[in-house]
C-alpha cells in the first residue's frame, strides 16, 4: 500500500496503518541506531523513541517535501546525534566501544563454527564493517549510513544533518577513503 | 600511492558519485583509462559502499514489536506532545503580550511577529495555525 495513503489512514487514527509503516521500516531504524551508536540496548530505546515521536509528530510530513523514509530516518539520525552528545564525550565512547568491540569478537568466535560459508562471511563482513564505521566521528558516520545505507542523495542528507553539501561530500570522501584504508590494513579488500 | 592519483582522489569521488561537471568527468575518466591503482581505489570504494547497504537493517530484537504497542497505548493522539503543546502556548501569549507593550499594539508589528512565530514553530516547536489565529483574532478585539 502506498505510504502516504497509510500516513493519511494514521493520522484519521488508524493504529493499524502505523503497525504497517514499523513493519516496513523498524529494521533500518534499528539498524541505522545500532550503527550509529553502537550499543544494541540503547538503540532499541531510540528506535522505539524514533518510532513514537514519529507517530506524535505524524502530522508535520509533507510528502512534498520528504519521502516518509527520508523523514523517519532523519528524525532517528537527529534522535542519535543528540543523543551521543548527550551521553558521553567522544573519549568516554571510545572507551566503551572497545569494551563492546571485545565482545564482538567473543560472539562472532561462537557463531562463526556451525555457519555455511556465506553466512559465516555476511555475519563477518557485518561485524567489521559496524567496528570500523564506529571509528569515524559520528556526524561522518551518520553520512555514510544515510547515503550509502540508505540512498539518500547527498542533498537530502545535508538536510538531514544540517549541514551543507560542500561538507557532506568532504564527509563521505574522506570516510569511504579512511574504511578503505583500514580495511586494506585488516586485508579485506 | 603516486603524487598525481593522491590529487586525483577527491575528484574521483566527485565523479564516482556524479557530483561534477562534465569537464572534470572527463578528466576522471581519462586518468582512470590509464591508472589500474585508480581503478583498484574505485572498486575498493565501490565495494565499500555495497557493504554499508548491506549491513544497515538489522533484526530487529524479539519483543520490540510488544514494547511498541505498549508505548503506543499511551500515546494520546496529536501533532505534537503534551509539553510542547503548553510551552509553545506560552510562548505566543508571550510574545504577544511583549509585541503590543513594546510597539503599543501596533498591527503591522504584530503581525509580523505572529507570521515569523509560525514560521519559526513549524520547524520547531510544531505550533499549529489555529492557535496564532486564536490569538489573533484575541488580540484584534482587544485593540
Amino acid at each position: 500500500m502506498d505510504e502516504i495513503e497509510l500516513v493519511r489512514r494514521c493520522l484519521d487514527g488508524d493504529l493499524e496503518a502505523f503497525d504497517i509503516l514499523v513493519q516496513c521500516y523498524r529494521e533500518r531504524v534499528y539498524g541505522l541506531a545500532l550503527h550509529l551508536l553502537g550499543n544494541p540496548d540503547a538503540s532499541e530505546d531510540l528506535a522505539q523513541e524514533a518510532f513514537l515521536r514519529a507517530f506524535t509528530r505524524l502530522a508535520l510530513f509533507d510528502p512534498k517535501r520528504d519521502s516518509f523514509a527520508a523523514w523517519l530516518l532523519t528524525l532517528t539520525t537527529r534522535l542519535c546525534l543528540n543523543a551521543l552528545k548527550r551521553r558521553m564525550t567522544e573519549e568516554r565512547w571510545l572507551t566503551s566501544l572497545e569494551t563492546a568491540n571485545n565482545e564482538e569478537e567473543l560472539t562472532l568466535m561462537d557463531e562463526t563454527m556451525p555457519s555455511p560459508e556465506e553466512l559465516w562471511w555476511a555475519k563477518e563482513r557485518r561485524l567489521i564493517v559496524r567496528r570500523l564505521l564506529m571509528t569515524l566521528p559520528p556526524m561522518q558516520r551518520a553520512a555514510m549510513l544515510l547515503h550509502y545505507g540508505e540512498g539518500m542523495t547527498v542533498q537530502e542528507v545535508a538536510k538531514a544533518l544540517e549541514t551543507s553539501v560542500g561538507t557532506v561530500k568532504s564527509w563521505l570522501f574522506r570516510g569511504r577513503e579512511a574504511l578503505r584504508r583500514k580495511l586494506k590494513e585488516v586485508g579485506v579488500v | 600511492m603516486k603524487d598525481e592519483c593522491r590529487r586525483f582522489l577527491p575528484l574521483l569521488h566527485d565523479w564516482l558519485e556524479d557530483e561534477c561537471d562534465m569537464e572534470t568527468a572527463k578528466l576522471a575518466r581519462m586518468h582512470l583509462s590509464q591508472c589500474p591503482d585508480c581503478q583498484q581505489i574505485i572498486s575498493e570504494w565501490q565495494t565499500i559502499a555495497d557493504w554499508i547497504e548491506a549491513t544497515l537493517p538489522e533484526p530487529v530484537p524479539p519483543d520490540f514489536d510488544r514494547k511498541l504497542k505498549d508505548s503506543l497505548k499511551h500515546q494520546t493522539y496529536l501533532p505534537v506532545s503534551w509539553l510542547e503543546t503548553i510551552a509553545s502556548w506560552m510562548l505566543t501569549v508571550g510574545a504577544t503580550v511583549c509585541a503590543v507593550a513594546l510597539w503599543g499594539g501596533s498591527l503591522t508589528a504584530l503581525t509580523h511577529l505572529l507570521l515569523s512565530w509560525l514560521v519559526v514553530a513549524n520547524e520547531v516547536s510544531s505550533l499549529p495555525v489555529q492557535w496564532l489565529q486564536f490569538v489573533w483574532d484575541g488580540v484584534v478585539r482587544w485593540l
